[in-house]
Order: structure tokens, then sequence, then C-alpha cells
């Protein structure tokens, strides 16, 4: 950790800290569901079990790198995007158990009573939330540039993770539905006598 | 009586409103440490649980053996679901676990903050919560070997009760068998007693008292044995303020409850009836419905929750003083 860090108790920007972490986390589950997601048929009983499987997974996966980010880096993706640091009384960055105890237990404390403990870094005179004062760990940023920059990017990111995942789905859909209704037309142009279909492709466009 | 406990009870109620950190503190010490891990143990290897999923089983393996359930079940469906079985279970599992730790982890921060205050010291929710963090997983090990312990002894009992009952149809021995049967009662409710009692010192002695927990389980059974006088009273005193708070909780509970169910209906009500009218629309009446419905469960569970702290914190107290007491002659 290099002393020459200027460090300041940060209060406001862990908000904009679990916006980053909730886009990037999201962004990485909409990419995957892209790649997993069979667009046939994207309401069948298996794609909703992809989908749940896969947001455990995440979790998990989430949950085993935010361990080692928070014990080597002093924060999860969203805070070291925006440039937060998370510290112990002795300036170091948490272990292993004062992390899990943090995240499960002090976290649990605080979304009690109306998530009063989360509130409370703004009456706190070193932005502690009440599972930071459990665990007596202490949160700095290193500015305001920083932080917009890191929630800037991280909303960017999940806007267009959005944006693939649904272009992706519904252009399939209406590629697979122009491909049936072709079927249909080539079996009924083989059995029947001609008839117009002008109307009918003018509606499949719309 | 070694113990005074008008003036323990006192203290107690002194207790509730000191310091807003109890609060926070008692969030989670509402469950006693025990009933969790009984909860656990009984769900796993309980009778009783086995018999309820029983019918469950049994559907399930109807519905695995019909054949249009099999034809709609693709290969890949099958492999997911069964990923979802895992997982879920994985993560029932560490709930369970982080449920039993949140518990005693609250229950210990808890007694130490009410140590703090009644020493009078300077109260520090931080160091509470540090020092309750050095002493979870003993007192979880302390309550399960002691249950475990308990459940030995009550075994033999329970044979020797159905022993009896078997010869109570033998018209030779029916004296024996009644005199049995009551011996057999009176030796069962004295273990169950006694483990009961022993349980309320196992934190103190561990926590303050700074003893291992094996250690700490022999000590407290043998406080139980030997102030069985004063664990009767407190057992009774503490039953007493459960049913008091308990009663006043329900009638908050039932208050709270019946405003919403009011508002909720009255709001349905005007809904439909100005529903005829075309030039009203209905979200004037369906939206401020909707938002004092949402203002008064919020309502409900907040006083629910704050009546379990103060439960919890007059409980721990009462808990701390009483081994306070206790032990000082020791």
């Amino acid at each position: 950790m290099s002393s020459n860090e200027k460090l300041k108790y940060a209060s406001w920007s862990r908000i904009l800290a679990s916006t980053s972490y909730f886009c990037i986390t999201w962004g990485i589950f909409n990419l995957l569901c892209l790649v997993l997601t069979d667009i046939r048929d994207e309401k069948s009983l298996g794609n909703v079990l992809v989908w749940i499987n896969l947001s455990i997974i995440l979790n998990i996966f989430f949950l085993i790198l935010n361990v080692i980010l928070y014990r080597f880096f002093g924060g999860d993706i969203g805070k070291l995007v925006c440039g937060i640091k998370v510290k112990n009384a002795d300036m170091q960055y948490l272990s292993i158990r004062d992390f899990l105890f943090r995240e499960f237990i002090g976290k649990t404390f605080s979304g009690l009573f109306l998530f009063l403990g989360y509130f409370y870094i703004f009456f706190n005179k070193k932005s502690q939330a009440f599972h930071d004062l459990l665990t007596e760990t202490y949160v700095f940023d290193s500015g305001l540039k920083r932080v917009l920059l890191g929630t800037l990017i991280s909303t960017i990111f999940y806007v267009v993770s959005l944006f693939l995942f649904y272009n992706f789905i519904v252009s399939n859909k209406v590629l697979d539905r122009m491909e049936n209704h072709l079927r249909i037309l080539e079996i009924e142009m083989n059995q029947e006598s001609p008839k117009n279909y002008g109307d009918e492709f003018q509606s499949l466009l719309k | 009586m070694k113990v005074s406990f008008g003036e323990i009870i006192s203290n107690s109620f002194a207790m509730m409103f000191k310091n807003k950190w109890l609060y926070v503190l008692s969030s989670f010490a509402i469950v006693p440490v025990l009933a969790v891990i009984m909860i656990f143990l009984g769900s796993f290897v309980g009778e009783d649980g086995i018999q309820k999923t029983e019918p469950y089983r049994n559907n399930f393996s109807d519905i695995q053996n019909q054949d249009k359930y099999k034809e709609k079940i693709s290969p890949e469906t099958a492999i997911n679901s069964a990923v979802f079985m895992f997982l879920v279970l994985l993560f029932i599992i560490i709930f369970i676990i982080l449920g039993l730790y949140l518990v005693t982890y609250s229950s210990n921060a808890l007694l130490y903050g009410v140590s703090f205050i009644s020493e009078n010291e300077d109260f520090s929710i931080t160091e509470a919560s540090l020092n309750a963090r050095k002493n979870v997983w003993p007192i979880i090990g302390a309550h399960t070997i002691s249950s475990i312990f308990s459940s030995f002894l009550l075994t033999p009992i329970i044979f020797l009760f159905n022993y009896f009952d078997n010869l109570l149809q033998n018209d030779n021995y029916v004296i024996f068998a009644i005199i049995g049967l009551v011996l057999s009662i009176f030796l069962f409710l004295g273990v169950v007693l006694i483990y009961y009692f022993s349980t309320n010192y196992l934190s103190y002695l561990i926590l303050f008292k700074k003893k291992k927990f094996t250690m700490a389980i022999v000590y407290s059974y043998k406080l139980a044995v030997k102030n069985i006088f004063e664990n009767f009273v407190y057992s009774f005193l503490q039953f007493f303020f459960f049913i008091f708070t308990g009663s006043i909780g329900l009638v908050v509970y039932l208050v709270l409850y019946g405003l919403l169910l009011g508002v909720v209906s009255l709001g349905g009500i005007t809904t439909l009836l100005l529903g005829q009218l075309e030039n009203i629309s209905l979200s004037i009446i369906a939206i401020p419905t909707i938002l004092l419905a949402l203002f008064l469960g919020l309502a409900i569970t907040q006083a629910v929750q704050l009546l379990k702290c103060l439960n919890s914190i007059f409980f721990y107290t009462y808990n701390y003083l009483f081994n306070k007491e206790i032990l000082k002659n020791e």
C-alpha cells in the first residue's frame, strides 16, 4: 500500500460504488445470458433454470472474487473502479474472516430497522456504517473525479450489455418468426393456387 | 435466598432504555441459542421431520412415474433441475449455519454490552462486537455438546418409560409398573430441567469467567444442581415476563394489522365504487391506499422488531445479573 495515496473517509461515494458494483455484476450476467439462452424459446423452463443457476453460480463466483479483491486490493470491483478502499484499524486490507463477517453478519445488522445502519454513514464523523463499527473498518475514497469516472464507466457497461441482450433476443425472435412464416407460405404455395401475400409480409415486417 | 430477584428485575427494566446501541446488538438475539440448535438437529434427525416429508416424497415419486412428465422433461432440463436442487440445498445449509452464528454473536455482543453498562464502563459497540466474535464457536460447541449429552441421558429414560408402559398391560405387575412410570416421568423431568437450567450459565461462564467450553459444561451442570431453587424462581419469572411482553406484542400487532386490513378494504371498496364514475381516475384512490398500506406494513414489522429487541435486552440483562449474583460467592 503506498503511503502517498490521498485518502479521506468515503460517505456518499459509497452509494455510487455500490451502484457500480450492481452495474458490473448485472452486466456480466446479461452477457452470459446472451450466450447461454436458447433464443428459439426464451421463456422455456430450461432457460429459466439456466438463468437461476447462472445467478447462483455468479453469486458464489463474485463472493470468492470479492474475498480475493478485499484481501489484496481493499474492495470489490465496484469500489476498486471508483477508487474506494476498505481498511481495518491497523490500516491493512481486510482478512478473509473480517471480510466474511463484515459482509454477512455486519451488513445484516445494517439492513435492520429500515436500513438505518447504512444511513448512519451520514451521521458518523468517520463515515462508518453499522457493519464498519462492528468490524472496526474504515472506508476511504480518492477523490470526486475518480468516483464519477468509475460510476460512468460501469453504467455504460451495464447499458451496453442490456442493449445487446435484448437486441439479440428480439432480433432472433423476429428472424425466427419470419422463418416460420416463410416455411408456411412455401407449403401453401406448393399446395394451393397463387394468392396475394403482400399484405401478410407487410404485417410481418411491422 | 442467594439472589435478590426484585433488584435484578428492576435493574433489568432500567437497562432496557439506557443505551441505543443495545437495540442494535439485540436485533438477532431473539431466539435462544439452544432453540436454534434443537431446531437444526431436529430437522435433520427427528422422526417427526421424516414423517412430515413422507407425503411429499410420495407425490414426487408419483410425478416421476407418469409418462407424460417423462416425455416433457428434456435431459438438459433434468440436469438444470438437479444443479438447481443441489445449489438450493447448499444455500439452505449455509443459511442455517449463518443463522446460528448470527444469533450466537448477537447474544454474545448483547451480554458484553450489558456488562459494560452495568459495570459503568465506557460503552463501545466495536469492543463488544470484537469480544463477542471471539467466543461464538465455543458457545455453539458448548450448547451442542450439552444438548447431545442430555439426549444421551434421556434415551434410556424413554426406554424405561416404554418398558413400564408395556408392563402395565400385564395384570400381575400393575402397581410395580405405575411406580416405575411415575419414577421415570420424574427422572425425565429432572434431566430436562437440569439441562435447561445449565444452559442459563453456559454463555456467562465462557464469556466472563473465561472457562473452556468443556469445563463450562461441567460447571454449568454443577451450578444447575446446586442452585435448584433459585433456578426455578429465575425461570418462572422469565416465563412470566415472556407472557407479559408477548401479550403486549399481540395487542400492538392486532391493532396495527386491523388498521392495515381496514385501510386496504376501505381503499378497495372506494376504488370499486368510484370506478363506476368514468371521470374519476382509479389511481387517485389506489395510490394513497397502497402507500398507506405500505406504511402500516412497515410500522407493524418495526413495532414487532422493537418489542423483540426490548424483550431480548431484558432477557439477557436478567440472565447476566442473575449469573453475576450466583457466581459472586463461588
